[in-house]
């Protein structure tokens, strides 16, 4: 799947999968939310369609750094 | 053991004839052992409330079918489906027949503020294999103390193998302290494993009345599973999971704006505050040229489910945009209609953790 960002009136910005109509508040307590981090620390730049916000990119960095991606042991 | 006289109001004086006739009463034999059952803190623990789907099965990672249960590569089903009958008709079936690999299967609770850390807890469930080709000596299965980072879990210490077997019901007690490792604000049971690797790769494990509860000593039993009305169930589980319009059948039209630059404009209130700010996929058809109608009554603009999109909300309410009316007056009202079948669509709404 590959994520872009949607633009929000607030000015912050949603997460979407459009293969999957899904639409992902950038929100930590979202568990979608934690998929797309964990997305960008598997896949880098490809997770997404376009550049992903540094802040979105902080937020996967601070998640590895703390230990905090735990891949599927079992995949 | 003390006697507790039942009689009059106590504003009431008995008269003496009273008094001749009035028994004494043990008041055990009113209140059952005088035990008062504990809160349950799992919600849906008898496994009354399926949203999503009464059978299903993922390849991945998430919620499919019962309410709070959180799946890995697994089925979650309704006693006697999917090909299977001859089950007990209560409670919930984890199901790892499918592709053969070992699955495990999570219940996460809310804690908000970490109000529980430290506090000791009793689980409590019962269990029995399940599946018309049980293993008949029964198998072990296993629960698993597994680690947690960023957010709780129900420390048990060790992990545990226990018997179960599709003769009967057999109650699982696990004692354990309630631990945080970051700042989530929930924390996960103990991990139930179903193994396929026995004899004839088919286990099932069917378990019921699931309940933690917060206890004062490490030896405190656990108090017996109450039974929550349908209404009280579902009304908890719309915490983490709400659906509109996703099953094919027509469940209202629901009204916007049209803003400026003809875009419709639509607010949708969730039917309870949601643990956090819920993400939305979209349900309906893809298929280009339209299915979707959205009506201003000045024109109708037929769309797919691209032509929406969510850009915003919180826990409360979510709201989305059509684009686009090009011929409709700002101002002016819109609808669509809710339903998956042609010319309607369906949300889901989902905070589960």
């Amino acid at each position: 799947m590959t994520y872009k960002t949607l633009d929000r009136p607030d000015g912050t910005y949603s997460i979407v999968d459009e293969s999957a109509s899904l639409y992902i508040p950038a929100n930590s307590a979202n568990s979608s939310y934690q998929q797309v981090l964990d997305a960008i620390i598997a896949q880098g730049a490809a997770a997404f369609d376009g550049d992903i916000p540094a802040d979105l990119q902080a937020a996967a960095d601070a998640k590895l750094a703390a230990g905090l991606y735990q891949p599927d042991p079992h995949a | 053991m003390s006697k507790k006289l039942y009689g009059p109001a106590p504003d009431q004086v008995p008269t003496n004839a009273d008094l001749g006739t009035m028994a004494y009463q043990d008041y055990d034999a009113f209140i059952d052992g005088n035990v008062v059952s504990r809160p349950n803190l799992v919600v849906n623990g008898d496994f009354q409330v399926w949203q999503r789907s009464d059978n299903a099965y993922t390849g991945g990672n998430g919620y499919i079918s019962v309410d709070r249960i959180k799946s890995t590569r697994g089925r979650i089903r309704k006693p006697n489906t999917n090909g299977n009958s001859g089950e007990d008709d209560r409670g919930c079936v984890l199901d790892c027949t499918d592709g053969s690999v070992f699955v495990h299967f999570d219940m996460f609770l809310e804690d908000k503020d970490q109000s529980l850390s430290g506090k000791k807890a009793v689980m409590s469930f019962e269990a029995k294999s399940a599946g018309a080709s049980a293993e008949p000596g029964g198998w072990g299965l296993y629960i698993d103390d597994a680690g947690y980072t960023g957010f709780g879990g129900l420390d048990i210490g060790t992990s545990r193998s226990f018997t179960v077997v599709p003769t009967e019901w057999r109650k699982v007690v696990l004692y354990g302290t309630i631990t945080y490792d970051g700042s989530g604000e929930y924390f996960r049971l103990p991990r139930w494993y179903v193994n396929p690797t026995g004899s004839s790769s088919t286990r099932m494990l069917q378990i019921d009345k699931l309940k933690v509860e917060i206890i004062e000593s490490a030896t405190d039993k656990p108090t017996p599973f109450v039974r929550r009305t349908y209404a009280e169930e579902l009304r908890d589980c719309k915490r983490y999971y709400q659906q509109i319009g996703r099953d094919n059948v027509y469940e209202g039209r629901l009204m916007g704006l049209v803003n400026s630059g003809g875009t419709g404009i639509f607010q949708w209130q969730l039917e309870t505050e949601m643990r956090a700010e819920p993400d939305v996929t979209v349900y309906g058809s893809n298929t280009a040229g339209g299915n979707f109608v959205f009506d201003t009554g000045e024109g109708t603009n037929s769309g797919n489910k691209t032509s929406l999109s969510f850009d915003g909300g919180n826990s409360k309410g979510k709201m989305f945009n059509v684009a686009s009316f090009p011929s409709a007056t700002q101002g002016s009202p819109c609808w669509c209609d809710m339903g998956t079948d042609s010319n309607h669509i369906g949300f889901t709404f989902n905070a589960d953790y």
